[in-house]
């Protein structure tokens, strides 16, 4: 991070009305947020809209960031908020894009192939447990930051992980190989 | 291949750019827009306070002028009208202008 602008000083920057250091932040976490609701939200393209809200919402609300260090788990707690508003509605799109999926499968690699059943064994797991492997196996994060941002206790995002985990390597049927 | 090793090849394969010019554009074309619809709203209602406020003190004025009030009331409806379209035009040449500096880095 050595050279690089804090987030606490572009989050000040941008309310103080700075629209380049709001760019610099939509730059510096649109892949994480999107990477993050990709496999939460299934759809690529409803977790492209929703992560395209997230940080309008994150412009709307930046006011009431009462630290302005923790925006990243602040922007990753809003994200998922709005992906479990989306989900309500998103059962027949899910539908329709795994219907989709299943009929590219026949013309992908091998490679492509895995991702794929990566990503509908990944569309089996409850939405939470979703949620908590994709951000603690998918992003990096430790359990207690996942247990903030999820607003979840500790305890369960680390049942989450480790069940989410099993279930994932068992739908792959990889899970003997360790 | 080991079954971690598939987890994590998944998670960081997944095609999503570091930095998507297409996406920051978007998310800041989306921004500049509200911003302008909220700045048409405030422009807007402020409008609507100066016309109402000046409707309510139009006798009190043309009283203390001595002219008619009709034609006190046009000349204050074409200000209003005028004004308001000022207004409007000032926030979305502002909008239009401050496009360009809103997407770039």
């Amino acid at each position: 991070m050595t050279g690089e602008t804090s987030d606490a000083a572009l989050v000040a920057a941008a309310r103080s009305g700075s629209d380049a250091a709001f760019c610099r932040l939509i730059d510096r976490y649109q892949q994480p947020v999107r990477r993050f609701l990709r496999r939460v939200c299934v759809s690529e393209a409803d977790a492209d809209d929703i992560a395209q809200d997230v940080f309008l919402s994150a412009w709307q609300k930046l006011r009431t960031l009462r630290n302005a260090a923790t925006f990243k788990s602040w922007l990753f707690g809003m994200a998922w908020n709005k992906a479990k508003s989306a989900a309500r509605s998103a059962v027949r799109s899910r539908e329709r894009d795994t219907g989709w999926q299943a009929e590219r499968e026949d013309s992908a690699s091998p490679a492509i192939e895995m991702n794929i059943a990566l990503q509908q064994a990944l569309s089996q797991l409850p939405s939470d447990q979703r949620a908590a492997v994709a951000l603690c196996l998918g992003g990096g994060w430790t359990h207690a930051d996942a247990a903030a941002i999820l607003d979840m206790p500790l305890g369960t995002v680390k049942s989450h992980v480790t069940r989410g985990r099993a279930r994932l390597e068992s739908l792959l049927g990889v899970g003997d190989e360790r | 291949m080991s079954a971690e090793d598939k987890l994590l090849d998944f998670f960081e394969a997944d095609g999503t750019p570091a930095i998507d010019p297409h996406f920051r554009i978007t998310v800041m074309s989306r921004l500049a827009a509200r911003r302008f619809l909220i700045e048409v709203g405030i422009r807007s209602l402020i409008g609507l306070a100066l016309a109402v406020a000046a409707w309510l003190t139009l006798p009190a004025i043309g009283r203390v002028l001595g002219a008619n009030a009709d034609t006190l009331s046009i000349i204050a409806a074409v200000l209003a009208i005028t004004g308001f379209v000022v207004v409007l035009s000032l926030a979305w040449i502002r909008n239009r202008i401050s496009l360009p500096r809103l997407i770039g880095r």
